[in-house]
């Protein structure tokens, strides 16, 4: 605070008093603020200039709390100049003030319990508006669970739906856009699901040019630690990247990945440095969810595209190995050590085959995924004819020719498809 | 011919307040309650039409008017509700006024005999509380009173203090240091009561609390009914607003820009204070480092002035 000149202490303490001294009725009328706005000024004036009217206010002015005319059935407070009507203090502290803030608080404080939800799952929201406003993104966007889009007759053909049942169904799945990502759970292999959000073919390929690949975390309903894997130059954070986000990951671990794995991933997020990022490859082919949590990762093409069928994942796919295990898919990139589950449906799966990138599972009621980047994302399919859905059992899949698919049945039928899955025939 | 306004209160607003404030119960009947109103109105609104005074009058504590006049005249149950009501609340006050509990009796004490009436003038009791109007309320005026009272008492003490008691209390009877004269530039002081003269009355107040007094922006706050942290804004704001305009009149009366900042800006006083710490410093040094004495009117180096 400035100190005023000393001149100025000389020239106020030579002032004469203004006026006769005000009586104490007055006095007490303006300690408790009840003069009129004339009156209150002749006061303030006299005040100004009279030391010992100052002292009698200032020894008749009691403490706040005990100021009696701030009692709510004694409180008269006259108007007051309008300019000090902001600044008026003991007026806030009183009740009909305080109620207001109350339901102010009150405001706050639901809005803040209807928010929370919601705030769980903002990377899904991103991602649902990017792909609603792609171009280039697969028409289909289904979200109904994945028992009723297996009923469905029309096969689905870039982007496949997966369950929604997070809580009931052992196969989970969050509707991201056009994706729907199946994720396994259960306490005895809790898994992440990856969904792909399809990029053009273009793109991908500028994506795989520039180099630029990232791996980000997909905040779902049990959000766990995302991984980030990347072939490319840099991590970058989830909240920047997810409207950029082109491919959902979601990859299913075994459970017996200890917790000190996903604390190295997290921490390799933040570690945008080589060995940071050498350092989160590794997890993310392990990655597990310690508690059914549904994870998934996001590969990011920056300027550029990619096929993933050259991304990182798919590169190791080449050598991983797969089986069937309990109906769930599972994936070992060290020759069987350890194993990752990826796949763990409501159906149970029964079958599957590879073809370098390309992996097929198929199982009961006609259950059938497809991966075509190492297992990275995974669309479902549901074969069907101008005359039939297939839901019976798949007890076998062959792989012919690129995009030919034979699916036996039990009974003996067979369904082929010669383009990825788009139409089928039934013999 | 416009008809005069009329001043005064109506014998229905009259009627209406007497009920309101059930002076009746302290003996205080309607007349005499509108002798009571018609007193406060010619003492603070003499000239007010009946609405003015009617509404002037709405605004008055008139319940406590009542007990208050009722006390004054002697109503035997108008003194049992106020010594149940105020008797505890003057010791209290009396003891946040002296901060001490036997001046705080004694003060207590001596309101309390004042307030019933223990001086008679021509045989006739006069009760202090007769002077109560209810422009604020019944509790605040007799700390109003009690602390005018406490000042009073202060000042004749101060005026009859023995010597033994001066020497108890640590004075020494040295002679004073002498009072500097402060002899300032007539212009400055013109130029200060001009600048001065231009605030508000509540800046100067502010100003003359914080400074002269030594009130704590908490207590101005609460005086003013601001805030704590308005006092401090506002006096922040006053001060460096007066000193811009206490250098605007400077210059006004013909100074230039640097003559007015120093004018402003020295102070005899802080001339003598820093005289004083300067010779101390040098007393405290060595008078001669390295053994030689400066010729008279030679510099440092030597050379000559």
């Amino acid at each position: 605070m400035s100190n005023a000149p000393k001149i100025v202490h000389d020239r106020l303490r030579a002032a004469e008093p203004l006026g006769a001294h005000p009586g104490p009725d007055v006095l007490t009328a303006f300690v408790e603020q009840a003069l009129s706005a004339g009156e209150r000024d002749g006061v303030i004036g006299h005040l100004a200039t009279c030391h010992e009217c100052r002292e009698i206010v200032a020894l008749s002015t009691p403490a706040v709390a005990t100021a009696p005319w701030l009692r709510a059935d004694q409180e008269r407070i006259v108007a007051a100049p309008a300019r000090d009507a902001i600044e008026r203090h003991p007026n806030w502290l009183t009740w009909p003030n305080l109620h207001w803030v109350a339901v102010a608080a009150g405001i706050v404080v639901v809005a803040s319990i209807l928010m929370l939800p919601n705030k769980k799952q903002p990377n899904m929201i991103g991602i649902v508006n990017e792909q609603a406003e792609r171009p280039v993104a697969p028409p289909v966007a289904e979200k109904v669970p994945l028992e009723e889009t297996a009923a469905r007759a029309a096969p689905s053909t870039e982007v496949s739906a997966g369950t929604a049942k997070p809580d009931e169904s052992r196969l989970r799945g969050q509707a991201v856009g056009g994706v729907v990502t199946p994720v396994p759970a259960g306490p005895p292999a809790p898994g992440k699901m990856q969904s792909l959000a399809n990029l053009g073919e273009k793109k991908r390929e500028d994506a795989i040019q520039a180099g630029n690949v990232e791996l980000d975390k997909l905040a779902m309903k049990d959000a766990a630690p995302a991984v980030a894997a990347s072939v490319g130059k840099e991590i970058t954070a989830p909240s920047r990247e997810l409207r950029n986000s082109e491919t959902v990951e979601v990859s299913p671990a075994p459970p017996v990945v200890a917790q000190a794995q996903l604390d190295d991933q997290l921490q390799a997020r933040n570690e945008p440095s080589t060995a940071a990022i050498e350092k989160a490859k590794a997890p993310a082919r392990d990655f597990k969810s310690p508690a059914k949590t549904l994870v998934g990762a996001k590969v990011e093409a920056r300027g550029a595209s990619s096929n993933y069928g050259l991304s990182d994942n798919s590169l190791r796919s080449r050598d991983a190995q797969w089986k069937i295990s309990e109906g769930s898919l599972e994936r070992s990139f060290d020759s069987g050590s350890s194993w990752q589950t990826l796949l763990h449906p409501e159906h149970s799966l029964l079958c599957h085959a590879t073809r370098g990138a390309e992996i097929w599972a198929g199982g009961q009621a006609g259950t059938l995924f497809r991966s075509l980047d190492g297992g990275m994302t995974w669309t479902t399919l549901h074969p069907s004819t101008n005359k039939q859905v297939l839901s019976s059992d798949i007890t076998a899949i062959q792989m012919g020719k690129p995009g030919s698919v034979t699916l036996i049945t039990p009974s003996g039928e067979s369904w082929n498809t010669s383009d990825g899955g788009k139409t089928w025939e039934k013999k | 011919m416009p008809k005069p306004a009329q001043t005064g209160l109506g014998d229905q607003q009259v009627a209406a307040l007497h009920e309101r404030c059930q002076a009746e119960i302290y003996g205080v009947d309607r007349a005499q309650f509108a002798n009571i109103l018609r007193e406060i109105l010619e003492k603070y609104l003499p000239e007010a039409s009946s609405e003015e005074a009617g509404e002037f009058c709405g605004g008055l504590r008139l319940e406590e008017l009542a007990l208050a006049r009722a006390c004054a005249a002697g109503n035997e149950r108008a003194w049992q509700d106020f010594v149940g009501r105020y008797q505890q609340k003057l010791h209290a006050m009396a003891l946040h006024i002296t901060r001490d509990s036997v001046h705080a009796s004694e003060l207590a004490d001596s309101l309390f005999a004042d307030l019933y009436g223990m001086s008679t003038r021509d045989g006739i009791r006069h009760s202090k509380l007769v002077f109560y109007t209810g422009r604020g309320s019944l509790e605040g005026w007799l700390r109003t009173v009690m602390a005018q009272e406490f000042i009073n008492r202060y000042r004749k003490q101060k005026r009859v203090v023995s010597l033994d008691e001066q020497t108890e209390d640590g004075a020494q009877f040295t002679a004073p240091d002498p009072e500097p004269v402060i002899v300032a530039d007539p212009r400055l002081t013109a130029a200060t009561d001009q600048a001065l003269a231009e605030l508000s009355s509540e800046d100067r107040y502010v100003l003359a609390a914080y400074y002269l007094d030594g009130r704590t922006l908490a207590e101005i706050a609460r005086t003013l009914g601001l805030h704590e942290s308005s006092i401090s804004r506002r006096l922040d704001r006053v001060s460096t607003a007066l000193r811009k305009r206490i250098l605007a009149c400077l210059r006004d009366r013909g100074m230039s820009r640097a003559q007015a900042t120093e004018a402003l800006e020295t102070d005899v006083r802080d001339l003598q204070v820093d005289l004083r710490s300067r010779l101390t410093q040098e007393s405290g040094a060595k008078a001669f480092p390295g053994g030689k004495v400066p010729a008279p009117g030679a510099g440092t180096d030597g050379s000559h002035v």
